[in-house]
């Protein structure tokens, strides 16, 4: 599974430790993070108690030979796991980041995030993990607990639903015009 | 739109905004389950421009690993100030955020006994925190649980709240020196999940901070309290460097009760926890099960297993429950013996749901006698949520008619055996009849946003949407928001 950050830092392969593995992927893993969830400070939370959770669990070294992979899955749980909750609205809420005045988004690129973040949890996840991860049905279907196919619909769902977004669809047709 | 040019831009997208975070996070607003006054408030979780903003978290990690593998005791909230640069002080107690999943919304209500018990009182006892006595609104309402028509708690920005006139005035009724913030449940966790409450005067509140879970308890509305701690981490034998999780407390009657706490070491399906049993009503708790990866329980408790709650019927009977990560089947163990010894049971799976799913069970809730029921949800492409019932405390469980939504139900509450609620995010469905059958409808507009759900009886009930307080009127067909005011 190749990631877009691989190219920033070393990768991790084998028994290390969480240290390591917050100074070496930290940003990895918040970016990723930050991309499921759709809010900064959450990401940050969510990356936090993940790192934080394997240490508990593996207090030397780290029994895996791809811990970064681990962690992500992790990430993917806990956030799958919070938005399923009623009262875990307000943890992962499809409410974005308000950019600040210096951070303004391009109008279109914010539609879509926005149209990305009304998805339910689990087809948000998908697409987030086909699309940014790069990653195939088989490795998102793992790190969701369910079969390939079920992938495969999930994405559709997703897609299609962004399709018929009519704020999406409004910006792309502003978007078109020429 | 075509579908690839929808690609390419969702893939552009996401990795221009995965690049708006250029360095290490700044926002540091719990680590370890520490947490400093003015975050975890309800509205610092809406909206997180209002925490605390702390710098260069990942050094603190690094450093509180560290120190934690080299068998240190700091805790890592202090290494988290030294690391962090200005922060304001800790606080005391704090729930810690959790990934573990739990139910969308506790019971409703539970049998109400006829006499409550004299006021426990301890060497701890004290004053509740009083209140300013100006009136102002309350606002960010996070959980609200009505024990009588017009008594009842909420937990809020301000922290446990008591009214005594539906909900139209609330006065604050925190423990002394726990902070509003302490007093929320787990982030991951139902609002008020940490709490127990019986008649219109008992209650019960867990509090958790590094090491320790205070569970205080108060016999007259909050007016006095008193406390009693445990150490979730020192029992397991393990270093106590992290703040516990309050996974679930209950009093089933005014002497017993159990709480629950993760020990925080979770990995892919299993979560280390630990159960703590009262007899009288929390003025001593004892510690009489452990699950941990290190030290698994004889008491057939697994660490295997997600935990999202305990629920009890009585002194003797009770469940954990939770789900197996990846693996199917139904995940529920039950005691008979008051919690010093588990099993695993497994309610029969209703036909028509997917057998290869990965189902949640969550804590039974019991209305009267011995009804009850233990939701538990099948999420898949089709969501399943299955109300399994009861009319026999538990011995026996049923299932009722599943409701399948496109997302699972997230909220529920029943008021009665007969009747009972269930929403998500664009749902809202009804039984009178025990789950026989569903009538399902969009969710009411005013409840876009709900958070929490109690219904006292089939026509009076309230909710929380964004932050909101809102109740039934019209005989149940209408839902208004009030404007509660801090008195």
């Amino acid at each position: 599974m190749r990631t877009p950050e691989h190219d920033q830092g070393p990768p991790e392969h084998g028994p290390g430790d969480i240290a390591g593995l917050a100074r070496r992927h930290g940003l990895e893993l918040t970016r990723f993070a930050y991309v499921l969830c759709g809010d900064r400070q959450r990401a940050e939370d969510l990356v936090q108690d993940v790192l934080l959770r394997m240490h508990r669990r593996f207090p030397d070294l780290l029994p895996l030979d791809s811990p970064v992979s681990y962690a992500r899955r992790a990430l993917v749980n806990a956030n799958v796991s919070r938005a399923r909750l009623a009262s875990s609205r307000e943890i992962v809420s499809p409410v974005p980041d308000r950019a600040t005045p210096d951070q303004q988004d391009p109008a279109d690129r914010d539609v879509l995030w926005q149209a990305l973040l009304r998805l339910p949890v689990r087809q948000r996840t998908v697409l987030v993990l086909r699309f940014y991860l790069d990653a195939a049905d088989q490795d998102i279907a793992q790190m969701l607990d369910c079969r390939a196919g079920t992938v495969r619909s999930l994405a559709s769902r997703a897609l299609a639903r962004m399709r018929n977004d009519p704020t999406l669809d409004k910006a792309a047709g502003n978007g078109d015009a020429p | 739109m075509k579908d690839r040019d929808l690609e390419n831009r969702l893939r552009n997208m996401l990795r221009e905004r995965a690049e708006d975070i250029t360095d290490a996070p700044d926002g540091l607003t719990r680590l370890g389950g520490s947490q400093a006054p003015g975050t975890g408030h309800v509205d610092d979780l809406a909206n997180p421009r209002r925490r605390l903003r702390r710098s260069r978290w990942l050094p603190a990690v690094i450093a509180a690993a560290i120190v934690v593998i080299s068998g240190g005791v700091v805790g890592i909230h202090q290494l988290v100030n030294q690391q962090s640069g200005p922060t304001a002080p800790a606080a005391p107690s704090a729930p810690s955020v959790t990934t573990v999943p739990t139910a969308s919304a506790l019971p409703s209500t539970r049998a109400v006994p006829a006499t409550r018990a004299s006021a426990v009182t301890t060497p701890s006892s004290t004053d509740a925190t009083t209140s300013e006595a100006v009136p102002a609104e309350v606002t960010s309402f996070a959980g609200v649980r009505m024990v009588s028509a017009r008594a009842g708690w909420a937990i809020a920005h301000d922290g446990l709240l008591y009214t005594t006139d539906a909900g139209e005035s609330w006065s604050v009724r925190n423990p002394p020196g726990a902070e509003p913030a302490g007093l929320q449940a787990p982030v991951a966790a139902p609002p008020l999940s940490n709490a127990a409450f019986h008649g219109t005067e008992d209650a019960w509140i867990a509090a958790a901070s590094a090491g320790t879970v205070t569970v205080f308890h108060t016999a007259d509305a909050g007016a006095h309290w008193s406390s009693a701690a445990v150490h979730p981490n020192a029992d397991a034998g393990m270093e106590a460097t992290d703040t516990p999780m309050v996974l679930g407390l209950d009093f089933p009657t005014l002497s017993d009760g159990w709480l629950l706490t993760s020990a925080g070491g979770m990995g892919a399906g299993s979560e280390d926890v630990e159960l703590y049993r009262t007899g009288d009503g929390g003025t001593t708790w004892t510690h009489i099960a452990a699950a941990t990866q290190q030290q698994p329980s004889p008491t057939g408790l697994p660490d295997a297993g997600v935990k999202t709650g305990i629920g009890f019927t009585g002194p003797q009977q009770g469940w954990v429950t939770g789900y197996r990560g990846s693996q199917a089947g139904i995940w529920l163990y039950e005691t008979g013996d008051a919690g010093h010894t588990w099993r695993a049971t497994t309610p029969p799976t209703p036909p028509g749901v997917n057998a290869e799913a990965t189902p949640q069970t969550f804590p039974p809730l019991f209305t009267s006698g011995g009804d009850g029921v233990l939701p538990v949800i099948w999420p898949g492409n089709v969501s399943t949520t299955v109300f399994y019932a009861t009319a026999d405390g538990g011995n026996t469980w049923r299932p009722t008619t599943p409701i399948k939504s496109a997302d699972p139900m997230q909220i529920w509450s029943w008021p009665t055996a007969t009747n009972g609620a269930a929403a998500n995010d664009t749902t809202w469905c009804e039984t009178d009849n025990a789950g026989q059958s569903w009538q399902c409808k969009p969710l009411p507009a005013a409840l876009q946003g709900i958070t929490n759900l109690d219904l006292f009886s089939p026509q009076s009930g309230w909710a929380i949407a964004d932050g909101k307080l809102l109740r039934i009127s019209d005989g149940g067909q209408t839902w208004s928001p009030i404007a509660p005011q801090l008195t």
